[in-house]
């Protein structure tokens, strides 16, 4: 009862906002507003620049809100805005720079690194260079295809193939490194 | 499958992470809001306000653009009106030429025609000046029978044959005969007859003639137009009076300046 009386009341919000209700807006925001940071602060390290991008994209959505036909998930359709607008505010800011060396190989992890806190594991992509960061967040965080991401990103497959295998080369080092800190070996 | 399971696990703690915005952040998004709102407002109001001016200058320019409605001819007036007011009464002039056409009343106002007189070289008795004012009553009222143009040249009158027609002209007839019978009286009596009396005996005789066509004594109706006429003519009497007398006295002056010029 309490889901269907959620969704119900989501529906009511988002009509409400299209009428540029500005409570129901609110209300939308305030729902939607803590997990669309999180989502911004996985693609840009500063915290006031992702809040600032998060903002544009709230500005987005309710400005495009009708054209959202109730069709899959409402979190998964601002999801896409966010992301979208992080990358355009990435672009807008910063140089994304891609390399284009192939290389498909995966890198191996070890069992202990599936147990890394939140923080750290933020703090490992926030140490990846912009190109990676973002093919790394677009592919293993949010599932998109190599297509998908080459389409967004404006660039080749192999180009997002490759940005990929870098990041993922990266955060191997990366975790070698903690676990000779934590256990004086990168080996368990 | 290490590999997986690493990257499956970002994806989990990522995904179900929350970060609180600051408290300001509303604001910022708020305001954005309303600039893009108000943007809108304005970009409708001033459209309108565009097509509004837009407007005003059609329908000036097409004003000013409008062609003046010329001023007819004083003179010579045509109309295709059937109830033609006549006027009976003509100036009396002497070894005068008056123009040809007729001038005939618009309705309701009523106009004298101008009948062409021919000069003669004798000054015609006031008999004969009864006898032509009669005949151009004559011809006045025969117009009055016409529907169509009533500008008419006395040399070649509209006359519509008719039955009624001839009963007025034979009453037309008998007030001439009255008229003239009248003044050979006042003549026998060694009295002047003046033009005034002249005019009386005239517009007496036009009155008993409306008169006559306003009642019809076999249906026992009578002709509203006919009584009008007759009302309108009394009313106006006084100021055709002015008009015929201040005409008469320019004619005059204008006549004698041109006599004393060529002499």
């Amino acid at each position: 009862m309490k889901v269907i009386s959620i969704f119900t009341n989501e529906q009511h919000l988002i009509k409400k906002a299209v009428q540029k209700n500005r409570d129901a807006q609110r209300r939308l925001y305030e729902l939607h507003a803590p997990k669309m940071l999180s989502v911004c602060r996985q693609y840009i390290r500063d915290r006031q620049q992702a809040e600032e991008a998060m903002c544009n994209g709230f500005v987005k959505m309710f400005a495009h809100l009708k054209e959202y036909k109730f069709e899959g998930s409402f979190e998964g359709w601002v999801r896409r805005i966010m992301i979208r607008e992080s990358i355009s505010y990435l672009r807008k800011y910063n140089k994304i720079k891609f390399t284009y060396e192939v290389d498909e190989r995966i890198p191996s992890y070890t069992q202990a690194d599936s147990n890394l806190e939140v923080e750290y594991i933020q703090d490992m992509i926030d140490a990846l260079p912009e190109g990676y960061r973002i093919v790394f967040v677009m592919y293993a965080v949010e599932g998109y295809k190599h297509k998908e991401i080459a389409d967004m990103l404006n660039i080749s497959e192999s180009t997002s193939k490759s940005q990929l295998f870098k990041a993922r080369k990266v955060l191997q080092q990366q975790l070698i490194n903690l676990n000779k800190y934590q256990n004086g070996t990168h080996e368990i | 499958m290490a590999p997986m399971k690493f990257e499956e696990n970002i994806k989990e703690k990522l995904g179900e992470r929350t970060l609180e915005p600051s408290a300001n952040a509303w604001e910022t998004i708020a305001s954005q809001l309303e600039q893009q709102d108000s943007k809108k407002k304005f970009n409708y109001k001033f459209w309108i306000a565009i097509a509004a001016v837009l407007l005003v200058g059609v329908f000036l320019f097409a004003g000013l653009f409008k062609s003046p409605v010329a001023t007819p001819p004083s003179n010579v007036v045509e109309t295709e009106s059937e109830s033609i007011k006549v006027k009976i009464k003509s100036p009396i002039q002497e070894n005068i030429d008056v123009p040809t056409e007729a001038v005939v009343v618009v309705e309701p106002v009523i106009l004298e025609p101008v009948d062409k007189i021919k000069a003669v070289p004798n000054t015609p008795s006031k008999k004969d000046r009864i006898k032509t004012e009669i005949v151009n009553v004559d011809k006045a009222t025969v117009i009055e029978k016409t529907p169509n143009k009533s500008v008419v040249a006395i040399n070649n009158p509209v006359v519509q044959e008719t039955s009624e027609t001839a009963i007025l002209q034979q009453k037309i007839q008998e007030k001439v005969s009255e008229l003239v019978a009248e003044v050979d009286k006042l003549k026998a009596d060694n009295e002047a007859v003046s033009d005034a009396e002249i005019d009386a005996l005239l517009a007496k005789a036009q009155r008993d003639i409306l008169r006559d066509r306003a009642y019809n004594a076999q249906t026992r109706t009578v002709d509203a137009s006919a009584l009008l006429l007759d009302v309108e003519l009394e009313m106006e009497r006084s100021f055709r009076d002015k008009i015929f007398d201040a005409l008469k006295d320019g004619f005059t002056k204008a006549r004698d300046a041109v006599a004393d010029r060529n002499n």
